[in-house]
């Protein structure tokens, strides 16, 4: 999953703020993390929908996928539940004003004695330029570093994604690898990129 | 079913896996068989994954020795994304025949079968930085290094 983000103003001021807490969607409490204008909350059923709607666009789809752009059926949405509900972090991404679905960050630590956190984020199209790409990519980071303790965390991009690659840079992330001719989309080949991110990295920038 | 030099590559059979489980349990080469951390794995459950695993590889090839049909070890494929054409590799060689050349012709034999057979436009792998015989063998078979995990792997207390 990737961000196509291209917003350069947000400055994250506070780590994270409970005082101020929207409109909630769910009937009960859910746990709600926030920066300065989002809200990162656990998924509810009715986000499947929002997700599936998501990862429909075709805006969005090629950039997150490497198997075939398509139409996703409803059966989809349990590949969404089970991706969420396995995360270590899986969360739904909001506006903290209005309380409306934005998009899905995901973090996902494979081997525990690696100690590396694989980060994806995904935003509906409506939403991008606005430097939100940015402010819940570095919210996710800092939070995974501190509470996961992680030495490092990767993500993969396809190489025609420019803003959501110069997002990651702007947090921190390195380059570290290119798979070649890795993915066909839109008929032709694309470069999937690697990137990372060290734990004496993200230090060094606090 | 095909014969190199000093090879035989045949089909997964069930008698391999007490020999696969061999693989596994040796710390030579467990470490260039898997990530997770170096212990012993528990037999019946790791036999039943790696048939589930061998037999729904692709391209799988158990390795004898053409001389005295001594298990070597085994080559494997498996296809990612269809469309993408890209496989995965893998290849584990017993460490008692480590040194032999063994590594490179069951490599270059699949590798070059996998080209061929499944219409690939590239083959994949990931190898760890301390595996410098693996990296001798892909690098003189044409891979290329395309990406460096930093601190990907703790092992060895590193």
């Amino acid at each position: 999953m990737t961000s196509r983000c291209r917003g350069t103003q947000a400055t994250l001021k506070k780590p994270f703020d409970v005082a101020h807490v929207p409109p909630s969607p769910c009937s009960s409490p859910c746990h709600m993390l926030t920066t300065e204008r989002l809200i990162l909350r656990s998924y509810v059923e009715s986000d499947l929908d929002d997700i599936h709607r998501l990862w429909s666009d075709p805006l969005v789809q090629p950039f997150i996928m490497s198997e075939p752009v398509t139409l996703l059926g409803p059966k989809f949405k349990e590949k969404i539940r089970l991706v969420m509900d396995q995360a270590n972090f899986g969360a739904v991404i909001a506006l903290k004003e209005t309380g409306e679905f934005m998009g899905q960050g995901v973090i996902t630590v494979s081997e525990p004695k690696n100690r590396d956190g694989t980060f994806g984020i995904c935003l509906l199209p409506k939403f991008w330029s606005n430097g939100y790409g940015t402010e819940a990519t570095k919210f996710m980071i800092d939070f995974s570093f501190k509470w996961f303790g992680l030495n490092r965390m990767s993500l993969g991009v396809f190489a025609n994604n420019p803003r959501a690659i110069a997002v990651y840079e702007k947090v921190g992330f390195v380059k570290e690898g290119r798979k070649r001719q890795a993915v066909w989309m839109d008929n032709h080949w694309e470069d999937f990129l690697t990137l990372g991110i060290l734990r004496d990295e993200w230090e060094g920038q606090r | 079913m095909f014969v190199t030099e000093n090879l035989i590559f045949r089909g997964f059979e069930d008698d391999d896996l007490d020999h696969i489980l061999g693989l596994r349990n040796d710390a030579l080469v467990q470490r260039t068989l898997t990530f997770s951390a170096i212990a012993p794995a528990p037999s019946s459950k790791y036999k039943e994954y790696m048939k589930t695993f061998a037999e729904g590889s692709a391209l799988w090839f158990s390795l004898r020795h053409k001389k005295n049909y001594e298990y070597i070890g085994f080559c494997c494929i498996n296809l990612l994304e269809a469309k993408n054409r890209d496989a995965r590799l893998g290849v584990t060689i017993a460490s008692r025949f480590w040194g032999k050349g063994y590594g490179t012709e069951a490599t270059r034999f699949t590798v070059n079968h996998a080209f061929k057979q499944f219409g690939l436009q590239r083959i994949s792998l990931d190898v760890t930085e301390g595996n410098a015989r693996a990296r001798a063998i892909y690098t003189k078979l044409g891979f290329k290094e395309e990406g460096r995990k930093r601190r990907g792997n703790w092992i060895d207390g590193h």
